[in-house]
């Protein structure tokens, strides 16, 4: 499964727009009996209005208008990286893999702007996610690890309609474990793409591996 | 609970660590011998083969199979013996990991009316060969 992390992002820009608007609501709503002490005699006078209205209120409403503003902005940012490069092409050499097999993989990725790359790097990384009660609330706890990193390119300059590209092995471990879901414990394992921009927001993607319970080179029910 | 003493051995696997192991998919055989310090009176005596998770997020667990390895009660000063076949899927494999722990036990139940049950577990590892 593909996993570009801007759905977050957009999910965030979702929901600063529904933030924004409900506050918006809300001060349009609190100041309307002011309004009249805005234009009074047909004329703008907003001394009077700032005098007439209560500012506690108004600066608690205006506090989170500006908390929704700054979400988007964020988001807004985050999702910036798309006007840089376009999705990353991950090809790997299998849909499912055994405890201890190599995994080869291929990278491109098309730059649709000018860039100054800090680093691409790969990493295959183990990931224990856990859900427990405290009380009446469900907490998760997550714990990820890197298991092995492999670095496409280093500080580097990509010009518009240029490439990045490269190719990797990647190993998962022999004494490791294969994919585990239960309702309330998972173990994954995931490939990561980590591309790190100057004077833009850092590219994101993460795909989930299949790791079958399987050592590399055995038999389907782990005997040799 | 009842005062009995567990004892089980296995004619399968590998003992290494203090741990019994087994290869997924292979079977656990083995016997169970019960020394009671008392009589007790029980319904059944049962054999399950399970795996749950233990560490910092709530139990997941599932029982493999369970079988009756003997109906009636025991009798103090009179230790017996019952075996035991059971057949290991392929997963999940026993993990020691940060935040989770999947643990195999061959758990042995006395099933002892109106009282709580006397329960024995003994720790498996089910993991491949490597």
């Amino acid at each position: 499964m593909r996993r570009q992390l801007g759905c977050g992002r957009m999910a965030g820009c979702g929901f600063a727009l529904f933030w924004t608007a409900f506050v918006l609501i809300f001060i349009v709503v609190f100041l309307g009996d002011y309004f009249p002490v805005l234009f009074e005699d047909g004329q703008f006078r907003p001394g009077g209005f700032l005098a007439a209205v209560p500012m506690f209120p108004f600066l608690f409403l205006l506090l989170f208008l500006l908390i929704g503003l700054a979400i988007g902005a964020w988001s807004l940012w985050q999702l910036s990286v798309a006007l840089v490069v376009a999705p990353a092409e991950l090809t790997l050499s299998g849909t499912c893999f055994a405890v201890g097999e190599a995994i080869q993989v291929s990278y491109r990725q098309q730059f649709r702007r000018d860039a100054q790359v800090e680093r691409i790097e790969l990493l295959l990384t183990k990931k224990e996610t856990v859900r427990y009660q405290r009380g009446t609330e469900t907490e998760t706890d997550i714990h990820e690890e890197v298991i092995e990193r492999h670095m496409i390119s280093g500080p580097q300059s990509f010009r518009s309609g240029k490439r990045a590209e490269g190719a990797a092995t990647l190993r998962l471990p022999r004494d490791g474990m294969h994919t585990f879901k239960a309702s309330n414990n998972k173990l994954q394992w995931f490939l990561k793409l980590e591309m790190d921009l100057q004077k833009w927001a850092d590219y994101r993607e993460e795909r989930e591996l299949e790791v079958r319970p399987v050592l590399a080179g055995g038999r389907e029910d782990g005997r040799r | 609970m009842a005062d009995v003493e567990f004892q089980v051995s296995f004619t399968t696997g590998v003992r290494e660590g203090g741990f019994q192991h087994f290869e997924p998919g292979s079977a656990v055989i083995g016997s169970v011998q019960l020394d009671p310090k008392e009589n007790v009176k029980s319904r059944a005596i049962r054999a399950r083969l399970s795996w749950h998770t233990e560490g910092r997020g709530d139990t997941d667990s599932k029982t493999i199979e369970e079988r009756v390895l003997a109906q009636g009660g025991l009798m103090t000063g009179l230790p017996q013996r019952f075996t035991f076949d059971f057949r290991l899927p392929g997963e999940p494999w026993s993990y020691a990991g940060h935040y989770l722990n999947i643990i195999w036990s061959l758990v042995i139940t006395l099933d002892v009316p109106l009282a709580r049950d006397t329960v024995h577990r003994e720790r498996i590892i089910v993991a491949p060969r490597r």
